[in-house]
């Protein structure tokens, strides 16, 4: 293993893998604030250099957090197949990104592959790949998952309707909704933020949202965006939901900040496979998000980018319906601004797909962060173009609750429009006799954008 | 053929639409007809409140939808031309982004502070940008501002009320004058000492810690400008603690938030601030360990 | 943070008594890092008395030891004690309020009640505490209309007018089920003054010691309708008729009334007639009144509607309406003796508030000196002003001003100084008017409280870990 490379006569030296790892990165504001970047952008692509001729052995035996310390980095690394793995161990990461991208590659024989990685490689051959590689290599891997309906089909693009209010107030969520599916949002799941943790609240918001679902008889997964333990007791008690959500992050420590184990997952998708109100077999959602584990002091010294693809093989585990990659939410001190945001957008959703898992984006940005409307309704169509399964939905782009904008109602079928990507098939009929979309699954219908007809 | 009376019925329907859309029509007629409109008649588009802003034309049950619009601050009932928005909708939404954009990356004017005989003081950071990105270094004291702090008050005083840019100092610039003397007011009629405010720029709430150790005040109140959303760009939020160290836990802060126009109002603020004050100085203590 | 307390409403009526228990939330309903803002959030009624007939020793004497042993009973049987009540209201209504022991019933009920807020209540509060319990006036705001409830019980008919949800107008007139009482075999035993003023005008054939006779009471109960539908302003009948049956004043005919509901005995009987063979089944005239109005108020059908409650609403509204709770940043100074009952208001019209000073203390200073009596000094009035919205300090100073020129009376009195504000400035003005009295005068500074000119107030024990008051606003006068 050579930790070295040259470039323009000059040697550059790194530490380790991991040093490796954060150097290639592509400039994140997060790897600097942790003190990890490259100093140079000349030290950068020397890093790269270098990290195109280890091997996926050099990568596999070097995971950044370790092993005995590390749930997630042995969940990760007994999750692989040995026999694949021994079949590839010797390739560079040059040569893994060259299969990726070879015209004669099919997207199940790059699956072949994947199933011998473990996250620290998916994320190394990541950083060799500029973004229309990442294109590329992303749009041969559609993903279906089936929950209540299925998604995944690269012809169709589906989005979450998230209502949320700063009171979780019935009404004002309501008229949220009510406007979001006829707008033709909501196929890919139903779901919303609340304000109030309790269980109470939570049971009576499940329950609610299946009721809409079942009274409108809409093709869609029914959500509440709380804790998985609460979701768990209120399933307990009886209350009725599609998905089961939670955050996740790419170590143990940072897992536990969110107030989970591997085994409280286990125990919830078991739950919801007995218990949930959908056939399944995918029954969970995540969210993940670039920074979490650099916010919460568990990144193990490594780069925002490994410490993500490591999310998605702790999320593989589970067969989640969905995982929604938060891209822009954190903050300027962790993706600087529009350009840094686009960056991770793509790299995730490659990363995600390469790992084997049902990935969306929530495309949006806070209001310290150098990005406006129009940088967002480009990282939309960039990401839908990349194969992504599903964005957010919240009315013309403002969540009132979490003080941040998203993609909105008016943005979502309007992608679809330019991609003529039609919703998913059965919330396509379902519109269609709604008087919310027209027969041709991409036109808005007379009752788009009335509320009132679901009232 | 559409009849006489057919089209009559469809065009009054059409004026009566256009009569519904308040704030756009109007806007777009006045624009074009009037070429010295005086700036009282002007529309200002954000100055209609978003939860009164209706424009879905003919919807199945319109006084509901219009009731339902009044109960959350989201932006509905605002209609589409194709996929997208009402040319209204999108620059109201623009305008409000606009003000939170601006809020956050102006420099907080210098002649604000000069005008009032503000102490200003500084922390490590050297810009808006060093601020936004090294949060480690907008909690410390600049060593100049931490040297000047030392000399500023004669005797360690009971509270200290300072204001910090953070991420919104329109949100300082709107509510400043009213909060401070609300404050002071408050700790006055508490019968409680408190020292000299002054200005922190490019603060992050944590330098507050420093605040205390340097001038060795028993109640530390930091007023910081809140991460600007849609709805407000005004929006100041009050960390209090009791006793305050560098790298204590964020527990032991008190906060109060919301401080603005459509939240709660900064005189009373102020005044519920000075009442916190006094319960810290009682229980001698703050955060989680402070119970009211 | 949620504090649950219990409410009573006992109503003695002239021809039924009867009591409730309700429980209230009170909940601060902003975030954990907001300034609180504390709402009544739940009330739910957990206790219902049966309908008891009033006691009466005679026509002018309530049976002091029966409704006593009535309320005792109910206390036992909804398994509650005196002390566990922790506000609510006892009304004596209709002709009862009039007659010479209420006064002691109420004291031995304060005894037994801790400290209840509304006493014997005037027809103007007795008419507008039925209409909210009734349902009438949550109406007016849900249908964005004027709505009109008409409580009709034993001696009177209270008529209290809403708009959004708040009363904008209240009439009373002798109009009762007993005004006209007989004895089992339809001797009449009494005839009210008014409606024997009505009958000798009429020639209706009525007096006491004869043998009633429907068609002649009919007659008096139609005439009495009309009085009502006049006064409505449905159409009008005899304006002279109408003058007659008034008791203080008439409805002020401020604007359009569209909705019209009953409550009370008789309003009961409006909705779901008797139907027995007899027409005097409780020995007075109330389900002949009844039909009367049916038959008076059949061309308006269309105006009259059925409320959520009817003979239950003034127990009800007494139990669950009086009172409301103050702002949830106010001031008060500590050593101040709550609860203060019966305070009365005085409103200043707002141009008053852009006064000078001095010119306020003018303007001001005849009203205090209505309250000023020669031998007892200086009463206990509260000052109530609009306020500002989202005041500058300099505003919060300048109101402070204000009131210390303005009330200097009180403040020179041993009379504690009491602000009620319409704003949310309650506790910034509190504690500069503190430090502009070098915090040496007792002061209750509240806001989000709306009143009138003549209203008084009562103002009970902090709740909420002393975060708000409970005030009752009792209006007493409408114009």
């Amino acid at each position: 293993m050579i930790l070295k490379a040259k470039l323009f006569g000059q040697v550059y030296e790194f530490k380790d893998v991991k040093d490796v790892l954060a150097k290639a990165n592509e400039l994140k504001s997060g790897d600097q604030l942790a003190g990890i970047a490259a100093e140079t952008m000349q030290e950068r692509i020397a890093a790269k250099q270098c990290l195109a001729n280890l091997t996926i052995k050099d990568i596999y035996e070097n995971p950044v957090a370790p092993y005995e310390e590390d749930s997630v980095t042995r969940i990760i690394q007994d999750g692989i197949n040995f026999t694949i793995y021994e079949e590839i161990k010797n390739w560079t990461i040059a040569k893994l990104r060259e299969f990726i991208l070879d015209d004669h590659v099919t997207g199940d024989q790059i699956n072949h592959v994947a199933a011998g990685l473990s996250s620290e490689v998916v994320a190394a051959v990541t950083k060799l790949m500029s973004s229309l590689d990442l294109m590329i290599g992303a749009r041969k891997l559609p993903i279906y998952r089936t929950c209540v309906t299925t998604c995944g089909a690269p012809d169709r693009l589906s989005f979450r309707l998230q209502p949320n209010h700063t009171t979780d107030d019935v009404e004002g969520m309501k008229v949220s909704y009510c406007e979001g599916f006829s707008y033709c949002t909501g196929d890919a799941l139903f779901g919303m933020n609340p304000v109030d943790d309790s269980l109470g609240a939570v049971e009576r918001t499940m329950n609610s949202y299946q009721d809409f679902v079942e009274r409108w008889e809409i093709p869609t997964q029914s959500c509440c965006l709380c804790h998985v333990t609460t979701a768990m007791e209120c399933i307990k008690n009886g209350a009725r939901e599609a998905l089961c959500f939670q955050s996740i992050a790419g170590s143990q420590i940072a897992n536990e900040a969110f107030g989970i184990t591997p085994e409280m997952l286990d125990e919830a998708q078991d739950l919801m496979h007995h218990y949930g109100v959908a056939h399944g077999p995918d029954v969970l959602y995540f969210e993940t998000g670039e920074g979490a584990e650099l916010s919460s002091d568990g990144h193990w010294g490594a780069d925002e980018l490994t410490m993500e693809a490591r999310c998605y093989g702790f999320a593989k585990r589970y067969h989640p319906f969905l995982n929604d990659s938060v891209v822009g939410f954190i903050g300027p001190e962790y993706l600087y601004d529009a350009k840094q945001v686009a960056r991770a957008g793509m790299e995730d959703m490659f990363m995600g797909k390469l790992s084997g898992v049902s990935m969306g984006c929530d495309a949006c940005y806070t209001n310290h962060m150098k990005c406006d409307q129009n940088d967002n309704e480009n990282l939309q169509i960039l990401l839908a173009t990349e194969g992504c399964n599903f964005f957010m939905g919240v009315p013309c782009a403002d969540d009132c609750m979490l003080m941040y904008q998203s993609t909105g109602y008016h943005d979502n079928h309007a992608t679809r429009q330019a991609l003529g990507k039609k919703p998913l098939a059965e919330f396509e009929k379902w519109a269609q006799k709604m008087g919310f979309l027209e027969e041709d699954g991409l036109t808005l219908g007379p009752n788009a954008g009335d509320a009132s007809v679901l009232f | 053929m559409v009849s006489d009376d057919k089209l009559k019925e469809i065009i009054a329907q059409v004026v009566g639409e256009m009569m519904k859309e308040a704030p756009a029509a109007k806007a777009t007629t006045k624009a074009c007809c009037c070429e010295n409109v005086s700036d009282d008649d002007l529309e200002d588009l954000t100055a209609y409140e978003l939860n009164e802003w209706y424009q879905v034309p003919n919807a199945k049950d319109e006084a509901e939808y219009r009731r339902l619009k009044k109960v959350t601050p989201a932006r509905l009932g605002v209609w589409h031309c194709g996929p997208r928005e009402m040319t209204n909708t999108m620059l109201r939404f623009r305008a409000d982004h606009a003000a939170a954009q601006d809020a956050v990356f102006n420099e907080f004017p210098a002649e604000f502070l000069e005008e009032r005989g503000i102490l200003e003081l500084q922390s490590r950071c050297d810009s808006k940008d060093t601020y936004l990105t090294r949060p480690d270094l907008g909690r410390r004291l600049s060593e100049e501002s931490a040297q000047t702090l030392k000399g500023f008050y004669k005797k360690a005083p009971t509270v200290v009320v300072y204001a910090t840019d953070g991420l919104s100092g329109t949100a300082i610039e709107a509510n400043y004058d009213i909060v401070i003397p609300a404050i002071m007011n408050g700790l006055k009629a508490h019968g409680i000492e408190a020292g000299e405010p002054f200005f922190v720029r490019y603060g992050r709430v944590a330098t507050q810690d420093e605040v205390s150790e340097v001038t060795g005040c028993d109640v530390c109140v930091c007023l910081v400008g809140e991460r600007p959303g849609l709805a407000t760009a005004k929006s100041m939020s009050a960390y209090l603690t009791y006793k305050g160290t560098i790298g204590m836990s964020e527990a032991r802060r008190t906060v109060v938030s919301n401080i603005h126009n459509a939240g709660t109002p900064a005189a009373e603020a102020g005044a519920h601030i000075a009442d916190i004050v006094k319960l810290m100085l009682e229980n001698k203590a703050s955060g989680t360990d402070l119970k009211f | 943070m949620k504090e649950k307390i219990l409410s009573a409403g006992i109503d003695i009526g002239t021809s039924t008594t009867q009591v409730i228990f309700s429980r209230f939330t009170i909940e601060n309903t902003s975030g954990e890092y907001m300034v609180p803002r504390i709402e009544i959030t739940n009330k739910e009624v957990v206790y219902e008395s049966k309908i008891y007939t009033t006691p009466l020793l005679d026509e002018r004497t309530i049976d002091e030891d029966a409704v006593h042993s009535i309320i005792v009973g109910e206390y036992a049987a909804a398994g509650l004690r005196a002390e566990d009540i922790d506000t609510g209201a006892v009304i004596i209504t209709g002709e009862t309020a009039r007659k010479e022991n209420a006064r002691t019933v109420l004291h031995f009920m304060s005894g037994l009640a801790g400290d209840f807020v509304v006493a014997t209540a005037g027809n103007d509060l007795e008419g507008v505490i039925a209409g909210r319990g009734a349902g009438t006036s949550a109406m007016s705001l849900k249908k964005h209309v004027v709505t009109a409830n008409c409580d009709i019980g034993g001696g009177t008919s209270n008529i209290a007018v809403f708009k959004e949800n708040r009363p904008i107008d209240t009439g009373c007139f002798d109009i009762g089920g007993r005004l006209v009482k007989l004895d089992s075999t339809g001797k009449i035993l009494y005839i009210s003054d008014h409606l024997g003023k009505l009958c000798e005008k009429h020639n209706i054939n009525l007096k006491v010691g004869n043998k009633i006779e429907y068609k002649e009471i009919y007659k008096a109960c139609v005439l009495m309708a009309q009085v009502l539908a006049t006064t409505l302003g449905l159409k009008t009948f005899d304006m002279d008729d109408l003058r007659i049956m008034t008791t203080d004043h008439p409805l002020h005919d401020l604007e359009e009334i569209k909705y019209v509901t009953f409550s009370g005995g008789v309003g009961n009987l409006i909705y779901h007639p008797y139907e027995g063979k007899d027409d005097f089944p409780y020995n007075d005239i109330g389900v002949v009144l009844a039909r009367a109005i049916n038959e008076v108020f059949a061309p308006f059908m269309d105006k009259v509607v059925e409320p959520t409650e009817t003979i239950r609403a003034t127990v009800i509204g007494a139990g669950t309406q009086t009172m409301e709770i103050s702002g949830s940043t106010i001031a008060f100074s500590k050593n101040t003796k709550l609860p203060i009952k019966t305070i009365p208001v005085i409103k200043l019209d707002e141009a008053a508030e852009k006064f000078s000073p001095s010119e306020f203390a003018k303007h001001l200073e005849p009203m205090l000196e209505w309250y000023n009596d020669p031998d007892e000094g200086q009463e206990l009035v509260a000052l109530s002003l609009k306020g500002a919205n989202c005041p500058l300090f300099a505003e919060i100073e300048r109101y402070a001003d204000l009131i210390i020129a303005g009330m200097q009376p009180i403040i020179k009195s041993q009379h504690p100084l009491i602000v009620v504000m319409e704003e949310d400035m309650g506790k910034s003005l509190g504690q500069n008017l503190m430090v502009k009295l070098n915090r040496s005068k007792d002061i209750i500074c509240i806001d989000s409280i709306v009143t009138n000119q003549g209203d008084y107030i009562d103002i009970g024990e902090p709740l909420m870990n002393g975060r708000v008051l409970p005030v009752v606003v009792k209006t007493l006068v409408f114009n």
